[in-house]
């Protein structure tokens, strides 16, 4: 068994650090190392998207980065999508569309979704499928979560109208 | 009398009747008593003193969980069907 | 695809004059699960943890002769390995699970193999080390000596006379006659109504066709896990992903032949079950592992031990025979053999009672047979055995229809079954919805609207499933501001928390959002069968509802304490006790208040095993676009119908439609079990078992019909199954429009669209 490496990087806005092994997976640490386990192992081998977190802004499967890769990093996981006691915008319309059954996928889709949102708040239909392929769901059928993702744009869109006219 | 749907591959106890007429209170009674006009025919629905599990019986067409003891009316309609597996 | 249809509708009963149901709050569980917190099965962590892995046969059929763990055992981190030597040896027993019965001996045998391994991936044996990469580096160290045997993966080729036996005790039970031999057909079920041969010979048009289908698995995004902690005074507790906590207890009870009472199960947040999750894998293995070490144990399954080592649904092969006297059905004839998987007891019941089962037909006969075969055991899989039936019959009728030049909309219409019509298993139908789906879909704008563009179909086709009622409990506790706990023991999969806590909400005359559910362990609430058969909102939504009236109840005793008055002059209705003589009157929530100071707070409780659960019925209406070079068949609109009795929550019953039908879809266009010469499935990752993402399919519209059920206070029917069960047939159906091409094989995947049009091009030339 390898040494244990000591990686520095930022999670959620936080600094976080954490010793690991070599052949294991960010997906394995920030569950079992960090307690973050909000992202889900469905797979293992980058299929699923349940394991979907944003590295440097883009969506990847976690349980296809190893943890060492992510020294000097910025993580956003699922943990970090609310801020300062209030839901962001896609999980308010998530909540509101019932774009959720089971919930073990919402995660990954809602981790995804907002480094699309982040990039265009107003993708069509076609581009909001296209993004989420990589992000498997077996109860929803996913038109109610394409629709909550097509309500959180307009929500974020209007937040930005009211910003700028303040 | 509660009129008893024989299934097909029961039909060999009772002769080939597809439809017979028997008195009980209950399911036990009611197959009680066609096992005493076609004899074994409680050793093929009944293990170990229980419905057996693959079987379920509807009476007057709703199919009931009080499995021996559920309740015979006096012109009750008895079919035996196979119990059914759901998910979700 | 940028357009939007419909979206959704819901087709009201116009008595219906509830204040919350119909109505669509946020979910009691939702900020838990959009934030991560959720606490599913692998989110479990206890102090010592160990975990496990399980190794698995390579082969699809063989003897064991020896398992040697001794090197294992010493390899480092490891702490105990297992095998089914250490399962008490059970006599065939049989344990009712209320879900059907189950053969003990089999199920112990399916967990860990006892003397053969009868599929590729069949549990062997099983490790627990101090982390998951231990113990899979101590499966490698366990030696195993096994005596292949040939192995038959396909129905037809299990059926035959020389066929390689899967068990030496298995015999064919034909309603409780057992054959002389062994057989792999564990079963032949024969039902039978009026005169068929006779009725054939009168026909004008007879349709004879036969239909193939490939195992398909349930595919939850969450595998199997289980946490087992078998302490010190002899109680074992298991947190688990299941859908029925209760089941999962007994079952791992009996296995282990330990008392019921000495099992706690803690039924963890679940991700997907669809029928797959009923059946115990692993909560037996680890509470051995835990046994053994003294630490709580974990295991959680790989991807490919999910496809390769649970339940799929069954493969099938059906011959559907249907005779027609002008526009009316006259006579009918199936012929089904289904899958049972390693085991027996797969889903032939229920495929035999569905697949006539929408249609009034005076002569039908059916004959049905459960087949053993080196595939994992198959598990229930939403409407288990209906997709299959009504994959063949609802593609019979579409080609009648086709033959007469009859809508395929009025063709279902005039032969519908409707309150009274008789199943070929015998019983009558009461009040049912299916005329009224057909009515709705002719009615929808996707039906009447031009559909234009070269390779392009519209196809349509009804589902039924049964729905089940069984039994629930609920507890119910009232706080001192009115708002109420609500226990209840059916794992939420779907939004159930809710659908049951606003039942308890109506009979309250309170809002929604004042209960406050709880999905409880196997000691927090009374005994409750699984969540699975479309039961959930009908049966533990009854519970709750009467647990509301013992609750009310007890209230207006404790009012007419208040009041110094006898209880049957207290009344309540819309949220208020009023005084029968007098000007008094308290809110639900005063009256709460007053709770403490005059006799303490007040539990209401109710324990349900309704009849009644009736019968849900659904019609699909899809388009598609077949490419010619490729094969690829593009589903361009869908609208699924379905008679919901009362939408409780509409969302959720919106959801549970448009999940089933995306599920159909993915049965009918890619999904299969890819099995090479050897019996191994050569694509157990969702990579090459290919599911539907959100790309593959359109917005899925939906119209929910609402015809009441007579037997549920708020005319509650089930929904979760019905809508999986009419895509494969509607799409083939659309497939036919588009190409001129009948495709009779599931599932209808490129290649296989490609080689259907290359010979019918062929056959024109």
């Amino acid at each position: 068994m390898a040494k244990k490496r000591h990686v520095t990087t930022t999670i959620n806005g936080e600094a976080a650090e954490f010793l690991c092994e070599p052949r294991q997976s960010l997906l394995e640490v920030l569950r079992d190392t960090l307690g973050l386990t909000g992202s889900k192992e469905g797979c293992n081998n980058g299929n699923c998207g349940a394991c979907t977190v944003l590295l440097d802004g883009v969506p990847v499967d976690s349980c296809l980065v190893l943890a060492v890769e992510v020294e000097g990093a910025q993580i956003i996981t699922v943990e970090g999508l609310a801020s300062e006691g209030h839901l962001h915008p896609l999980q308010q319309c998530f909540l509101e569309g019932a774009a959720l059954q089971c919930g073990i996928c919402t995660p990954g889709f809602l981790v995804t979704a907002k480094a699309l949102l982040d990039h265009d708040p107003a993708p069509s239909e076609r581009q909001i499928r296209f993004e989420l392929a990589g992000n498997i769901c077996r109860c929803t059928g996913y038109d109610k979560i394409v629709r909550a993702v097509q309500a959180a744009g307009r929500k974020l869109q209007e937040h930005q109208r009211e910003q700028q006219r303040t | 009398m509660a009129t008893v749907h024989v299934p097909p591959q029961m039909r060999d106890l009772t002769a080939g009747a597809a439809e017979v007429e028997i008195d009980g209170r209950n399911l036990r009674a009611v197959i009680a008593a066609l096992d005493a006009r076609f004899p074994g025919f409680q050793a093929r629905v009944v293990v170990a003193g229980r419905l057996s599990p693959g079987i379920a019986v509807s009476i007057d067409h709703v199919v009931t969980s009080l499995g021996l003891i559920a309740r015979v009316g006096e012109t009750s309609v008895i079919h035996f069907v196979p119990a059914i597996a759901g998910g979700t | 695809m940028d357009r939007d249809f419909n979206h959704s509708q819901v087709i009201k009963d116009p008595a219906d004059r509830y204040q919350v149901l119909g109505t669509r709050p946020v979910r009691h569980d939702g900020v838990d699960k959009v934030t991560g917190r959720a606490v599913y099965g692998n989110d479990v962590k206890l102090p010592g943890l160990l975990h496990g892995r399980i190794l698995r046969s390579p082969h699809a059929h063989a003897r064991i002769k020896s398992i040697d763990t001794r090197a294992a055992e010493k390899h480092p981190g490891v702490f105990a390995v297992i095998t089914s030597a250490d399962f008490p040896d059970l006599r065939t027993k049989t344990a009712h699970l209320g879900e059907g019965a189950v053969d003990l001996a089999h199920l112990a045998a399916n967990c860990l193999a006892r003397e053969k391994v009868l599929y590729r991936g069949h549990a062997v044996a099983a490790v627990a080390a101090r982390s998951v990469h231990d113990a899979e580096a101590a499966l490698a160290k366990i030696r195993v000596e096994y005596e292949r045997l040939p192995a038959v993966t396909w129905v037809l080729d299990a059926m035959a006379d020389d066929a390689p036996l899967l068990h030496y005790n298995v015999f064919t039970d034909e309603m409780g006659r057992k054959s002389a031999k062994p057989s792999n057909i564990s079963q032949h079920l024969h039902f039978e109504h009026g005169d068929v041969d006779k009725a054939f010979a009168g026909c004008d048009i007879v349709v004879e066709r036969e239909f193939r289908t490939a195992s398909v698995h349930q595919g939850y995004i969450e595998p199997h896990v289980s946490t087992a902690l078998w302490n010190q005074d002899g109680h074992l507790k298991i947190w688990t992903s299941t859908q029925g906590a209760f089941t999962a207890r007994q079952q791992t009870a009996e296995l282990l032949e330990i008392p019921v009472s000495q099992v706690t199960v803690v039924p963890c947040e679940i991700g997907g079950g669809f029928g797959g999750k009923i059946a115990v894998y692993l909560e037996p293995v680890v509470a051995l592992l835990s046994r053994k070490t003294g630490r709580p144990v974990k295991i959680h399954m790989t991807r490919a031990e999910v496809f390769e080592g649970t339940g799929p649904t069954p493969g099938s092969f059906l011959r559907v025979k249907v005779g027609m006297k002008k526009r009316k059905m006259h006579a009918a004839e199936a012929w089904l053999a289904y899958d049972a998987g390693a085991f027996p007891g797969g889903m032939i019941g229920p495929g035999c009672m569905c697949v006539f089962s929408c249609y009034d037909i005076p002569h039908a006969r059916v004959d049905g047979y459960d087949v053993c075969l080196n595939k994992p055991k198959t598990q229930a899989y939403r409407a288990p055995g209906a997709t299959h039936a009504a994959f063949a019959m609802e593609s019979v009728v579409d080609e009648i229809a086709e033959r007469l030049g009859v809508d395929p909309i009025d063709l279902r219409l005039e032969n519908a079954a409707k309150e009274g019509t008789r199943r070929v298993d015998g019983p009558v139908y009461p009040r049912i919805g299916l005329v009224e789906t057909l009515e709705a879909a002719k009615k929808h704008d996707h039906w009447r609207s031009r559909l234009e563009g070269p390779n392009r179909g519209r196809g349509v086709a009804s589902g039924f499933w049964f729905n089940i009622g069984l039994k629930s409990s609920a507890t119910v506790h009232l706080n001192p501001d009115g708002k109420v706990s609500l226990l209840e023991g059916s794992t939420d999969i779907g939004g159930t928390r809710t659908s049951v806590a606003m039942q308890l909400a109506e009979t309250l005359g309170i809002a929604a959002a004042d209960v406050h559910p709880q999905v409880a362990d196997t000691d927090g609430v009374g005994y409750t069968d699984v969540t699975g058969g479309s039961r959930v909102t009908f049966a533990t939504g009854l519970a709750a509802h009467e647990a509301g009236k013992d609750l009310i109840r007890q209230l207006c005793e404790r009012a007419a304490l208040i009041w110094e008055c006898a209880p049957d002059l207290v009344r309540f209705a819309a949220g208020v006790f009023t005084h029968a003589k007098e000007k008094k009157s308290l809110t639900f929530r005063e009256l709460a208040a007053e709770l403490h100071e005059t006799g303490g707070t007040i539990t209401a409780r109710a324990t349900v095993d309704p009849q009644g659960a009736t019968n849900g019925f659904g019609t699909h209406i899809v388009d598609v676009e077949v490419d010619p070079e490729t094969g690829k068949v593009t589903v361009l609109r869908y609208t699924a119908i379905q008679d919901a009795g009362k939408a409780v929550h509409p969302s959720y019953v919106e959801g549970q439609m448009q999940g089933g039908a995306v599920q159909g879809i993915g049965w009918a266009l890619n999904e299969e079990y890819i099995f090479d010469g050897e019996g191994r499935m050569t694509n157990p990752t969702m990579l090459d078992y290919r599911m539907p993402t959100a790309l593959d399919v359109p917005m899925i519209d939906t119209v929910i019909v609402e015809v009441p059920n007579p037997s549920h206070p708020f005319g509650v029917r089930g929904v979760g199954e019905t809508p999986i069960v009419a895509p494969p047939a509607a799409i083939a159906n659309a497939i036919h429009a588009a190409t001129g091409v009948r495709l009779r094989e599931l599932p209808m995947s490129p290649p296989r669209v490609w080689a259907a049009l290359e010979a019918a091009l062929r056959r024109e030339e």
